[in-house]
């Protein structure tokens, strides 16, 4: 007779976030070699130190946050990253981008881009030199390659069959984790969706059949960077995302499109991390929306 | 299962309502302090007379029950219908010849009902959804009637009675008895629970209690007593509160369209007063919201307490607005006193 649902406790959440996020850990972990693991035990070393000496409580590690955003730090991170500096990243998400602005549920950016972004502009050439998940190879050579076309760019070893060499299938594992979680209900449908959408116009309407300048088809941009990460585990952090509908479709829109800009018309490689950080910036504002009439009064 | 306390003796003298006048049963009704059993307690001679004076021209017995664990009105339902559908009948005798609907949400009543057939009475079959059964929700899905939050249903032309109350109905008037019992989901069981039962009585002491549903209902002590309005007893949930983590389930699942999170921003900062007056006031209490929170957060308990904040700011605006009005005319008899008093010295200084 309970029908009613009853919803899952944030913990759990959080491990079925964790669970999601499980094989394309071991993939990422199996593209970067020996040096990506202690790029991940750093983190989440450095994640759960972190946030008991902020907390000074063993409650608040069990619901879990930290962990996720240890874990989505380090699976941004090249493998090459020197261990000090993903220590940097996850100190300045959790300490600063966390628990500055008053803990869970009230920091105004996503911790995990804050830190990645931290460290990315702070030292560009450890971050993004050899970097595994946010670009490199492929979306590296595209951003800083010349004259070359994109046909010639494709017979290179970068590439893959439809996406970045490699990181195809690691987009792959990311996009099943994501449905994963849309299956159990704990992430929206639409926000995904609509990243996924606004980036494919975008890179759609830049693309122009192969020239020098082009960037891409929509399918290569899906599967090449971290996309996928970013959509379903990133983008749906529920503190840093509008909880209405219209801000949650303008939000991903923008937040694809602002990506493939950024990709297309930037130095950096991949722009996901930061169009995730500027829309949190417009989340109070989207959150203003108007939502579903009241019933008349 | 379903054992009841036999009755030993009447309270009144059983009343042929078939040949008695509205008036009779209606004070009947009074006599035996009936309130509504659903869970809001509204008055029932109200609701009729209510009825009567808005010519309301339906009766709906709500045996929609939609609230997680709770199983009082099925029981009810299937153990004793044809004492509610008498009910219903004494309730229809009250008003000028209205419809009659019994209104269920569980497939086996409603085929037990079709099966069986009742003159007068139609049964309509509702989704058993979560808060489905509350009353205005229910005249929507029935006839897709919208009633504004400022006004009751009964002076929309609808009546609605929960089937606990139709059961009380009927054994005031054709038995003659006041409301001793109730059936109550007591731990998961429905059960027969004299009325003023203390709940440290009932055993289980030392555990947190709650009286109502997990959804719906209040924590309460060992001191409470059980009443009219009482649907279950339930065991407290052990879950401690965390941080409100923004999701937005809780705006979600409101079946109101409610801001339920921008309420709570409200109701938890410092800074007051509650804007979303309106709002917090439209919530009719289903709990809906509190099932899906995944910090544990009482919502309905906070919501319950703005509600009567907002009351208080009421009526604090109404008597400083009063008190304004009061001393504005005060000060206009003071001088209209004066006046006259000059007018009466100048014409006697020019005699």
């Amino acid at each position: 007779m309970v029908n009613a649902r009853k919803q899952l406790p944030t913990s759990r959440v959080m491990l079925h976030v964790i669970g999601a996020l499980i094989p394309g850990t071991v993939i990422h972990a199996w593209l970067g070699g020996w040096f990506s693991l202690i790029v991940l035990t750093t983190s989440l070393v450095a994640a759960v130190v972190t946030e008991l000496a902020c907390t000074r409580s063993w409650r608040e590690i069990t619901d879990g946050s930290a962990v996720v955003t240890g874990l989505l730090i380090a699976l941004c991170l090249p493998a090459s990253t020197p261990w000090y500096v993903a220590a940097i990243a996850v100190l300045i998400a959790i300490a600063l981008a966390k628990h500055a602005f008053g803990g869970l549920g009230h920091n105004v950016f996503n911790p995990a881009m804050a830190g990645y972004c931290a460290v990315l502009l702070a030292y560009p050439a450890l971050v993004v030199e050899f970097d595994t998940v946010s670009g490199a190879t492929a979306l590296d050579q595209l951003a800083h390659r010349g004259a070359t076309t994109i046909d010639e760019l494709h017979k290179s070893t970068a590439f893959g069959h439809f996406g970045a060499a490699k990181h195809e299938w690691l987009n792959v594992v990311f996009l099943i984790g994501g449905l994963y979680l849309i299956a159990m209900r704990l992430i929206p449908w639409l926000l995904p969706t609509c990243v996924l959408v606004g980036m494919g116009v975008v890179s759609f309407v830049l693309d122009d059949g192969g020239s020098s300048a082009s960037h891409g088809s929509p399918l290569f941009n899906w599967f090449a960077g971290g996309t996928m990460l970013a959509a379903f585990f990133i983008a749906t952090d529920p503190v840093t995302s509008p909880s209405n509908r219209n801000g949650m479709v303008i939000y991903a829109l923008s937040l694809g499109a602002i990506a493939m800009l950024i990709r297309k018309y930037s130095s950096w490689p991949d722009g996901l991390a930061f169009a995730v950080l500027i829309l949190n910036c417009f989340v109070p504002l989207l959150e203003q929306l108007p939502r579903k009439p009241m019933p008349s009064t | 299962m379903l054992e009841r306390q036999p009755r030993n003796k009447t309270d009144f003298q059983p009343l042929d309502w078939r040949r008695s006048d509205r008036d009779d049963i209606m004070a009947r009704i009074a006599a035996a302090g009936l309130i509504g059993m659903g869970g809001a307690g509204f008055p029932v001679v109200a609701k009729l007379r209510s009825g009567i004076q808005y010519a309301a021209s339906t009766i709906i017995a709500n045996g929609v029950e939609c609230e997680p664990g709770v199983n009082a009105d099925r029981a009810l339902l299937r153990h004793y219908l044809p004492d509610v559908l008498e009910g219903l009948r004494i309730a229809g005798a009250c008003l000028a010849k209205p419809a009659l609907i019994l209104a269920v949400s569980d497939q086996s009543i409603y085929q037990a009902f079709v099966d069986k057939g009742e003159l007068g009475i139609t049964c309509r079959l509702v989704a058993d959804a979560p808060s489905n059964g509350e009353e205005r929700t229910l005249i929507g899905s029935l006839f897709s009637d919208e009633i504004p939050t400022t006004r009751y249903p009964s002076q929309c032309g609808y009546i609605v009675f929960n089937v606990a109350t139709l059961f009380a109905i009927c054994e005031a008037v054709r038995d003659g008895s006041r409301p001793r019992d109730r059936l109550v989901t007591l731990f998961g069981e429905e059960t027969w629970v004299e009325l003023d039962t203390k709940l440290g009585d009932i055993g289980q002491t030392g555990a947190t209690l709650r009286l109502g549903s997990t959804a719906t209902g209040r924590m309460a002590s060992n001191d409470d007593v059980v009443s009219l309005t009482t649907n279950a007893v339930e065991h407290g949930i052990d879950d401690q509160q965390r941080a409100c983590i923004h999701c937005g389930w809780c705006d979600a699942v409101c079946p109101r369209h409610l801001p339920v999170e921008a309420m709570l921003r409200q109701i938890q900062s410092a800074t007051r007063p509650i804007t979303l007056s309106s709002e917090v006031n439209a919530c009719f209490e289903c709990g809906a919201c509190v099932v899906q929170c995944p910090s544990a957060i009482p919502l309905l308990d906070l919501l319950r307490s703005a509600k009567r904040e907002v009351e208080n700011e009421r009526r604090k605006q109404v008597a400083d607005l009063r008190f304004q009005q009061h001393t504005v005319r005060a000060a206009e008899t003071i001088k209209q006193e004066s006046i006259t008093r000059s007018t009466r010295i100048e014409t006697r200084r020019q005699w």
